[in-house]
């Protein structure tokens, strides 16, 4: 009895995994979006407050465009 | 096509050697460190009324920190130069590249032409390069964690 209820458990935490699961280019898609708004607004943004506070950084980066 | 290329090869070469007898400078000349100075000698040693005109230079694929000035005129001077036909003069430059240097002499109307080179700071080059493996440690580090959990789940879905 103890076993099938441990099996039963398994298949129903399998099913519910199953649908959470995430395939590797999802995840990847998700980490280069995180990635891309982080390094967008730390060196791209033109919005005043952000841009100020990061301005000396962007100088002193070479490629980076400021003004 | 490629004869008319060796035409403006030639004509390069002869504008850059004429260049280095005109426009000097003691040492190498770095973007945004301070200021630059440079020596005009002239071919004629009297005293001489000049223009002189800058043109920074324009990147196209990597740009610099600072795209507003790319391809514009820096400087726009007429000046005189001192009896041995020699002009001292101090700037900062903006960005990196070679800067067309434009000297227009108004007693005679000739035009000398030289290119001048300018180098990055090497600390700005040197952030540049770290900023390079930060972004590929960010990467490698997400990459080896997307696939280990990927692996694992293979192996729980294999048990069962």
């Amino acid at each position: 009895m103890k076993n099938q209820n441990i099996y039963k458990q398994a298949k129903i935490h399998l099913r519910i995994t199953r649908t959470l699961n995430l395939s590797v280019f999802r995840k990847a898609v998700i980490v280069l979006f995180i990635v891309g708004i982080v390094l967008y607004t730390i060196l791209f943004t033109t919005y005043p407050p952000v841009h100020d506070y990061f301005h000396e950084l962007r100088h002193s980066l070479m490629v980076i465009p400021c003004h | 096509m490629k004869f008319y290329n060796i035409f403006i090869f030639y004509f390069l070469i002869i504008f850059s050697i004429n260049a280095k007898n005109i426009c000097s400078t003691q040492e190498k000349i770095y973007a945004d460190k301070g200021l630059a100075k440079i020596t005009i000698q002239l071919p004629e040693k009297q005293k001489m009324p000049i223009e002189i005109k800058i043109h920074t230079p324009s990147h196209i694929l990597i740009g610099t920190d600072f795209p507003v000035v790319e391809g514009t005129e820096l400087l726009d001077i007429s000046t005189i130069t001192n009896d041995e036909g020699r002009y001292d003069f101090e700037l900062v430059f903006p960005i990196r590249g070679t800067y067309n240097i434009e000297i227009k002499d108004l007693a005679t109307n000739q035009i000398y032409q030289c290119n001048l080179e300018v180098y990055e700071h090497f600390q700005e080059v040197k952030n540049f390069y770290i900023l390079v493996t930060i972004l590929f440690i960010v990467g490698f580090i997400s990459g080896m964690i997307i696939f280990q959990t990927n692996k694992k789940k293979i192996q729980i879905e294999t048990l069962y």
